[in-house]
């Protein structure tokens, strides 16, 4: 069939996606894997030191850390944007489409400053809470995980709204009126019908920003001010700063490694949410 | 012993400017089956969720056992509700779903277990009390919701066109299955169709409704029988309407001419006074009129000469379809097996049936 003269038009129209894709992503993918396991000398002595080595560790262990806080705060945000968006008000509606979209025209590094001013030592909320008495210190806001935290959970909300408000735009309505018809409350009809029904736009929000903000680079550069490193930065100064080649890109395997572990458990979540609706 | 269990007063109900409901006045007596009736978008659904507690009414009340609730939602009223398309909990298990209200209730697990079992076994699903709505066929799914909305024995249920998804057959035996529940539970139904064969099989009443107004309710053989204007007559069934020249009203007939002949029909409730009529239709169901070769002779007759014009088949009836001089068309059904020669197409016939079986009706709808 696909040897046909129209069978091989096609396959010539859509062949270019595929080949460009394995050359965009398999050929570096596997130069990387390669260095890790040459440079500098052959061997898995770059994977031992990922996994002993305490400064690495430490690195991991954080940048995995920080993404799952980042992760559970952008989706719980997300979803009640989502809320408002779906099932508010027009007015409503209006106003968080402008939230969502407004930081899609603003750079990562002017957000990532923009946070920098509001929340540094002398920033305009220390000194607010200063003028109003609420603190006679200033409070540490950045340069420590608190600040990347922020900046990287405002950075992400968008990416997760999308997902969470079409999994409730294709929810059937009625369906919520029946819970309430068989007596359930507001209350009792979210916790039961409404949320476990938008579980599989939750669950791909979370993905979707877990997976990104692993690999967050500029804005914990600058908001964790070179004292919460994360992954990305770390193999930023392997490669440019102490040129250990070979380290960088271990890390960045196993990185990968944990997203295609965390991407194939999700499918499978998700898969078994589709059976169920 | 009518009882009365929900009044509607005056319910109006817009949608922006749109009147969807136009003073609906009802009376709902307590355990009987009450059919919603009318074309789409006549403000069935809309009623329905009214009654439900769903809608608001922009005006107009609501009472249940003599106390207003027309601002009581619908967890409150707790009627039981199966809506059109089932409405489901895709996420829940058959059983789940069933124990949904019961959980609500907070009835305990053992008492919860017993019920929810005795409701599957009812509606014939403790085979498939595991699995998922996604996993059923429509009938199958279709008495889940059921079975759902009748599991904490609710007052009133209410059902949106439940059956308007299930093929022919399924829909007979469901019909069957929803009437002896209907006996089973006592509770009462109101149930909405633009079916007119299944309202008049199911109800103890129907309510006609057209463009948001109550158009006639009443026993499903009267208002068949006797439709109070044209959008009923028309609306349940086939009728067969004759305009009358110079119709007159006298002694509890409406007379008038015809084409040449002159014909009689009790002239209704409605029309009291001797004298011109504003009543000039004489309409007759197909099934009480007759053919013959010549002008009936006997009293109590009406006949009107016809040509047929069309031969239907449709399995144990076929459909005539008959031409008068002036053009009104007629029908009426002959048993297929009859091959008489003056049902061919063609023949000159006369259309008979008795005054007493044909009833008159305004020449336009009440609006
Ligand atoms: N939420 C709404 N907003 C605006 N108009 C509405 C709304 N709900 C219903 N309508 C209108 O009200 C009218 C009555 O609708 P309704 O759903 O009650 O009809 P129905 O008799 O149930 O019809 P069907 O047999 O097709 O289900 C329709 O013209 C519909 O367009
Ligand atoms: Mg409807």
């Amino acid at each position: 069939m696909i040897w046909t003269r129209r069978g091989v038009g096609y396959l010539a129209l859509i062949a270019p996606l595929p080949v460009f894709l394995a050359l965009a992503y398999g050929v570096p993918f596997f130069g990387v894997a390669g260095w890790s396991l040459t440079l500098p000398e052959p061997g898995l002595s770059n994977y031992e030191r990922v996994f002993t080595d305490p400064i690495v560790l430490g690195v991991l262990l954080r940048t995995l850390r920080i993404c799952a806080v980042v992760t559970i705060v952008t989706t719980a945000a997300a979803y009640a944007l989502a809320y408002i968006w779906v099932q508010g008000s027009p007015r409503q509606r209006i106003f968080v489409e402008f939230c969502i979209l407004v930081p899609f025209w603003i750079s990562t590094l002017t957000r990532a400053f923009g946070w920098l001013v509001l929340l540094y030592n002398r920033g305009l909320v220390n000194t607010w809470l200063q003028d109003l008495g609420v603190t006679t210190e200033p409070l540490t806001l950045v340069r420590n995980e608190f600040g990347v935290i922020v900046g990287m959970t405002h950075f992400l909300i968008p990416f997760a709204v999308f997902p969470i408000a079409s999994a409730m735009r294709h929810l059937d309505e009625r369906v919520l009126l029946a819970s309430r018809g068989l007596g359930a409350g507001r209350l009792r009809t979210f916790w039961s019908v409404f949320l476990p029904m938008t579980m599989p736009g939750i669950l791909g929000a979370a993905l979707i920003v877990f997976v990104f903000s692993l690999g967050f680079f500029i804005t914990p550069a600058i908001l964790g001010g070179g004292r919460s490193v994360m992954a990305a930065e770390f193999v930023y100064v392997q490669l440019f700063q102490t040129a250990n080649w070979g380290l960088a890109a271990a890390i960045s395997v196993v990185m990968v490694a944990i997203v295609a572990v965390l991407v194939t458990l999700l499918f499978r979540l998700t898969r078994v949410e589709k059976l169920m609706g | 012993m009518t009882d009365v269990q929900l009044r509607a007063t005056g319910i109006r109900k817009l949608f922006g400017r749109f009147v969807a409901l136009d003073g609906i006045d009802l009376s709902i007596d307590r355990g009987e089956f009450l059919t919603l009736l009318g074309p789409s978008g006549s403000g069935k659904t809309t009623f329905l969720m009214t009654l439900a507690g769903f809608l608001e009414p922009t005006s107009g009340h609501l009472e249940e056992a003599g106390i207003d609730i027309t601002r009581q939602p619908a967890e409150v009223r707790k009627y039981g509700m199966v809506f059109q398309g089932y409405a489901l909990f895709p996420h829940m298990t058959v059983e789940e779903n069933v124990a949904f209200p019961l959980k609500i209730q907070k009835i305990g697990a053992a008492e919860r277990r017993q019920r929810v079992g005795a409701m599957l076994t009812t509606v014939g699903l403790e085979a498939h009390r595991n699995k998922r709505p996604s996993q059923l066929s429509g009938g199958q799914q279709q008495r889940v919701a059921l079975a759902r909305a009748l599991v904490f024995q609710p007052k009133v249920l209410l059902l949106d066109e439940p059956l308007s998804a299930l093929d022919k057959n399924l829909r007979e035996q469901m019909q069957g299955e929803i009437k002896q529940l209907h006996q089973k539970t006592g509770a009462t139904f109101v149930f909405v169709t633009h079916d007119q064969t299944e309202a008049l099989a199911l109800s103890t009443r129907i309510a006609i409704f057209d463009r948001g107004r109550l158009q006639q309710v009443g026993r499903p053989d009267l208002v068949y029988e006797r439709p109070v204007n044209r959008f009923v007559a028309e609306f349940l069934g086939r009728i067969n309407l004759l305009p009358l020249h110079e119709a007159r009203c006298d002694g509890g007939f409406l007379r008038g001419r015809f084409e040449d002949c002159t014909l009689t029909a009790p002239a209704g409730d409605g029309a009291g006074q001797n004298g011109a009529s504003d009543n000039s239709i004489v309409a007759v169901r197909p099934e009480y009129m007759a053919l013959s070769a010549s002008r009936p002779d006997a009293d109590g007759w009406n006949g009107v000469p016809a040509t047929v014009a069309n031969r239907i088949y449709s399995g144990a009836t076929s459909l005539l379809e008959l031409r008068t001089r002036s053009g009104v068309e007629l029908c009426l059904d002959v048993r297929s097996a009859d091959a008489s020669a003056e049902f061919r197409p063609g023949a000159d016939v006369w259309a008979t049936w008795p005054v007493e079986r044909g009833f008159a009706l305004p020449e336009k709808s009440s609006h």
